[in-house]
């Protein structure tokens, strides 16, 4: 087996991995949460710890593997692209925030109008978050250039 | 082309999760309508709760040929299964060795009261067996029926002495006579035998219940109604036998308004103990002790095609100012359980068609007693031609029968307003008099005595699976199983005199399989109308 050979079998390997870590870590987030809706209706089929593993396994390999963008640039993968923040991600962050904050509610109605109170204020906060996010790694990624 | 492969795999990967929700719902839906949890001797689905909780220690075994086995010491063997859902019904089953004969396995199910409705697996009975091989038998599934074989005609010589030639024999031969006994009627099914039975004390039973097939020999229904006039005051009890023919009692009733109180009540049919139907009547509107009379209310009690037997209806009104003022029925045998009141006096002339008037009735019981709570109904009853003096009110006054008495007794009550009682039943004709304990069959003893001539029994046998395993199964119905609030079925395997008798059961699986209505293109609809209640 050639170099090359061994560098193309570890560039798609190391993608596959960042692809099953995003698939596993998104997995798990929603049968979490199908879960704590409805009990047992993933626990007791199938072990969540199973896919936790996958998560974590995945993840750590994920964090080792990943190069730095600096090195990215002098590596000469090419410019790193700007990422702009588009009006579409602003929409897809509202729509996130909405769906938390409803979720929130079905959790905490009992309350009563706190309840209501409290769902608001978690969505809002959550949609302020995910922008801030969205501008820090604009605003970084412009540094950098 | 590496690219193309890339995306080909990420396309899979993402498909696996979606895949597995896909998973998720069908286990949680079970649209197939069957799940199935068991636990053999090393591992359990992952359903079961608990299993075998009872044995201080998992002590696994291997035959021979491999088969691993879990040693049974203790009764019974508990087995809690988790449901995603409701189920229609459960067949439980296990499969075990028995190397040291337990005769008897019983499969239970918890119920909502936390009791377990337990099904025979099986109950070894040699007696049985032995009747299997001598007489002649039909099987259905678990049920069998016994009867006995004919037999020769026995010969019986009527005259005395013997004979000293062959003429004197041929003369004798007409002495000699054929005793022969009553032919045994053959059945030619279980359901023939059950909704025909013979003589009960022809009849025995083996774990069998025939109490709800005895009939009234000789009953005919009859084409007339039967007109109860007598005004009775309060709750009262009546006892009626209903065969081929409808459940068919009207009611008038009024409100009398003497308490304080809204006055409704309910008049509840039941059969052997359980409630066949219920009819609330609700009060007049007068809640007030006002003594206000409104008109009476009529109340039918209908059930179109009811089974045979023996049916209570209760009036359960909560005081006395509730009035049947008429009792018109379909049924000829009616009696009235443990006392009457009887009303139709002055005293009570503001309800309609009420006026003072003698009554007479008969009673089964060993004893009567009166009383009344008014001095204008001090009287004196005459009870078989003696005299009962009724002197203060609200005192009980008490006739017993002497052993010269017998059958129903006659009560004159010169006074109605009186308050009658008995440990037996009342009526107001002898044709309407009926038992209703209307017989019992006997259970099998140790041997069958010459009398008997069926034998039925529910008998359920072990399937041999070979190599000295055996299977034992059991069904229940959605009715006998009970999901908890945590979503759990429990169900015991009773192996009662296992631990006393200091014998083991090798136990390879125990499964439970549930089912339940399919879910279908046809049905979904429906079902998730029902669901979110639209």
């Amino acid at each position: 087996m050639t170099l090359q050979t061994f560098q193309l079998i570890w560039k798609i390997a190391k993608e596959l991995i960042v692809e099953i870590f995003k698939i596993s870590l998104l997995s798990y987030l929603l049968f979490y949460l199908i879960e704590d809706f409805f009990p047992g209706f993933v626990s007791s089929f199938f072990s969540m710890n199973i896919l936790l593993g996958i998560v974590m396994g995945s993840g750590v390999f994920t964090v080792v593997s990943q190069e730095p963008a600096s090195a990215k640039a002098t590596a000469g993968e090419g410019r790193v692209e700007r990422n702009e923040i588009r009006a579409r991600d602003i929409v897809f962050i509202v729509i996130l925030s909405i769906i938390a904050g409803g979720l929130i509610y079905l959790k905490t109605k009992d309350l009563g109008k706190l309840g209501l109170v409290i769902s608001i204020i978690s969505g809002i906060i959550i949609l302020l978050m995910s922008i801030l996010l969205l501008i820090e790694d604009d605003y970084d990624k412009r540094s950098e250039n | 082309m590496v690219d193309k492969i890339m995306k080909i795999a990420k396309g899979v990967l993402w498909f696996i999760p979606v895949l597995f929700l896909f998973w998720l719902f069908n286990k949680n839906f079970v649209p197939s309508g069957i799940l199935t949890a068991k636990c053999d001797a090393d591992k359990c689905s992952k359903l079961a709760v608990a299993f075998a909780t009872k044995e201080p220690e998992k002590i696994i075994g291997e035959t021979k040929d491999g088969e691993r086995y879990r040693l049974i010491a203790h009764d019974p063997i508990y087995f809690t299964i988790k449901a995603p859902r409701l189920f229609a019904k459960a067949k439980i089953s296990a499969e075990f060795a028995n190397p040291d004969g337990q005769p008897v396995f019983n499969f239970g199910a918890q119920a909502f009261n936390g009791a377990y409705v337990f099904k025979n697996a099986l109950t070894q009975n040699i007696l049985i067996e032995q009747l299997e091989k001598d007489w002649d038998v039909i099987k259905e599934n678990d049920s069998y029926l016994f009867t006995r074989p004919e037999e020769e005609p026995a010969f019986v010589e009527t005259t005395a002495g013997k004979a000293d030639d062959k003429e004197e024999l041929g003369e004798k031969k007409e002495d000699i006579k054929k005793v022969e006994k009553r032919p045994i009627k053959k059945y030619s099914s279980i359901d023939e035998f059950v909704n025909n039975l013979p003589p009960l004390e022809e009849v025995r039973a083996h774990n069998y219940d025939l109490s709800g097939r005895i009939k009234l020999r000789d009953y005919k229904p009859s084409d007339k109604r039967l007109e109860i006039n007598n005004s009775l005051r309060g709750p009262h009890e009546i006892i009626a036998y209903v065969e081929n023919e409808p459940l068919d009692f009207k009611f008038s009733f009024q409100d009398i308004n003497r308490h304080k109180g809204v006055d409704n009540f309910s008049i509840i049919v039941s059969r052997g103990g359980k409630k066949v139907l219920e009819k609330k009547v609700s009060d007049d509107g007068i809640s007030k002790a006002s003594g206000v009379v409104k008109d009476p209310k009529e109340v039918e009690i209908y059930l179109e095609k009811p089974a045979f037997g023996v049916y209570t209806i209760s009036i359960q009104a909560k005081d006395d100012d509730i009035f049947i003022k008429n009792i018109s029925t379909g049924q000829s045998l009616v009696m009235f359980s443990n006392h009457l009141y009887f009303a139709d006096d002055d005293e009570y002339k503001v309800l309609a068609g009420v006026a003072s008037k003698a009554s007479n009735i008969l009673f089964s019981g060993s004893a009567v007693s009166a009383h009344t709570s008014h001095k204008s109904a001090l009287q004196t009853i005459v009870i078989d031609k003696k005299q009962l003096a009724v002197k203060e009110i609200n005192k009980d006054y008490e006739f017993k029968r002497s052993k010269t008495q017998s059958g129903l007794l006659t009560a004159v009550v010169p006074k109605s307003d009186a308050y009658l009682s008995t440990d037996g039943f009342f009526v107001f004709d002898s044709r309407q008099f009926f038992n209703p304990d209307l017989g019992a069959v006997l259970n099998l003893g140790a041997d069958v005595p010459e009398n008997i001539n069926y034998v039925i029994t529910q008998y359920p046998k072990l399937t041999d699976l070979g190599n000295g395993w055996l299977k034992a199964e059991a069904e229940f119905s959605g009715k006998e199983l009970y999901r908890d609030d945590k979503g759990q079925y429990s169900f015991i395997l009773q192996i009662p005199g296992l631990p006393e008798n200091k014998r083991i059961l090798k136990l390879r699986k125990i499964e439970v399989e549930f089912a339940k209505e399919p879910i279908t293109v046809f049905n979904l609809w429906t079902k998730v109308k029902t669901k979110l209640k639209l």
